[in-house]
C-alpha cells in the first residue's frame, strides 16, 4: 500500500479502534493488526499526533500493579472519522469509475 | 534482547530527545512489553514485537528537539484536507527552546582573543578529542576481541563434544569400558558447556552489536 495512504489510514484506524470504547495501546495494535500491518513502535507517534491534534485524550488506570494508559476519543476525533467516511464515498465513486472503464471501452 | 537492555539501548539513542518526551516514550515501551508478557510472551519475544530496531530508531528520532521534526508535519493524504488544523505538529514550541550555537553572540574582542589564542587551546582540544576517540575505539576493539575469543572457546568445546561422543563408541569396540566412559563423559561435558556457552554468549554478543551501532549513530550524529 502507498506509504502516505497507509499513514492516513492508520490514524483513522486508531480512532475507529477507540470509537465505541476507550482502549489501551496493546489492545489497539491487536485490533488494527487484523486490517493493516502495524507494530507497537509505529503506534506511538500516531497516538501522540492524534493527542496533539485534540482527537483523543489520555488517562491512566492501575492494572496488575502498574499503570495502563487508556485513550478516549474526543468530538474532534469523531468529526475526523465522519469526514473520512464522507470523503471515502468520493474515493469509492472514483474507484468504480476506474474499474468500469475497461468494460465500457468496447 | 531483554527489557532492560532494550530500554537502555533506547536511552542511549535518545540523547537529543527532550527528557519529558523520553520518559513518555520509555513508559510506552515498558507498558507494551509488560502487556505482551501478561499474554504469555517471553521478555525477548515481547521486545521483538515492538518492531525492528531500525523502525524504533526512526520513531525515537521523530521526537528529537530539532527545528524540523519532519515525520510529524508531513502532509496528510487528500482525504484529510477537510481538517488541516488537526495536522499541527506536537513539538511546535520545542525548536524555540532548543539552544543553538548560532544564537550565542560574542563581543568582538572575545572573538579576536579566541582566534589569537587558538594555537594554544586548539591543540589542547584536538588532543583531548583524539584521546577520547582512541579510548572509545580501544573499548570497541576489546569488546569485539572478547566476543570473538569467547565464541572460539564455545566452538572448540562443541568440536570436542561432537568428535568425542562418537569416538567413545569406537573406543568401546577397540578398547575397554574405562576409556569409553572417560571419553563419553568428557564429550558430553564439552557439548553441554558449548550449548550453555552459546546461550550465555548470544544475548551478550547482540547487546554488544547494539551498543556499537548506537555508538556509531551517536558519532555520526555529532559529526553532522
Amino acid at each position: 500500500m502507498d506509504i502516505q495512504l497507509k499513514r492516513g489510514l492508520l490514524d483513522i484506524c486508531v480512532l475507529a479502534a477507540i470509537k465505541n470504547k476507550d482502549s489501551y495501546g496493546y489492545a489497539i495494535v491487536r485490533e488494527i493488526s487484523r486490517f493493516v500491518a502495524i507494530s507497537e513502535s509505529t503506534l506511538y507517534p500516531i497516538l501522540r499526533r492524534l493527542e496533539a491534534a485534540d482527537c483523543l485524550t489520555v488517562y491512566s488506570v492501575e492494572h496488575n500493579g502498574r499503570l495502563r494508559k487508556y485513550y478516549h476519543i474526543t468530538d474532534a476525533g469523531r468529526a475526523r472519522l465522519d469526514a473520512f467516511a464522507e470523503e471515502w464515498k468520493e474515493i469509492m465513486a472514483i474507484y468504480h469509475f476506474v474499474t468500469q472503464e475497461a468494460t465500457d471501452d468496447e | 534482547m531483554n527489557k532492560q537492555q532494550f530500554l537502555a539501548a533506547v536511552r542511549l539513542n535518545a540523547a537529543s530527545v527532550p527528557p519529558e518526551e523520553l520518559t513518555a516514550l520509555l513508559d510506552y515501551y515498558t507498558e507494551m512489553i509488560d502487556e505482551a508478557m501478561d499474554e504469555g510472551c517471553s521478555e525477548e519475544e515481547a521486545v521483538a514485537r515492538l518492531g525492528s530496531w531500525d523502525e524504533i530508531l526512526e520513531q525515537i528520532h521523530t521526537f528529537r528537539a530539532e527545528p524540523n521534526p519532519v515525520p510529524i508535519i508531513q502532509p496528510q493524504p487528500s482525504f484529510h484536507n477537510a481538517q488541516p488544523e488537526t495536522n499541527t505538529a506536537v513539538p511546535a514550541s520545542e525548536p524555540a527552546k532548543a539552544k543553538r550555537w548560532k544564537n550565542i553572540s560574542l563581543p568582538t574582542w572575545a572573538v579576536v582573543l579566541l582566534i589569537l589564542t587558538s594555537p594554544v587551546w586548539g591543540t589542547v582540544v584536538l588532543t583531548l578529542l583524539i584521546v577520547l576517540f582512541a579510548v572509545i575505539f580501544s573499548l570497541v576493539v576489546i569488546g569485539g576481541a572478547l566476543v570473538i575469543s569467547l565464541f572460539a572457546i564455545v566452538v572448540a568445546l562443541a568440536v570436542v563434544g561432537v568428535v568425542g561422543i562418537p569416538a567413545a563408541f569406537v573406543l568401546l569396540v577397540t578398547s575397554s569400558i574405562a576409556p569409553f566412559l572417560l571419553t563419553l563423559g568428557g564429550g558430553l561435558v564439552c557439548a553441554g558447556l558449548a550449548i550453555l556457552g552459546t546461550l550465555l554468549l548470544l544475548p551478550f554478543a547482540s547487546f554488544f552489536v547494539t551498543c556499537v551501532k548506537a555508538l556509531y549513530s551517536w558519532i555520526i550524529g555529532l559529526l553532522r
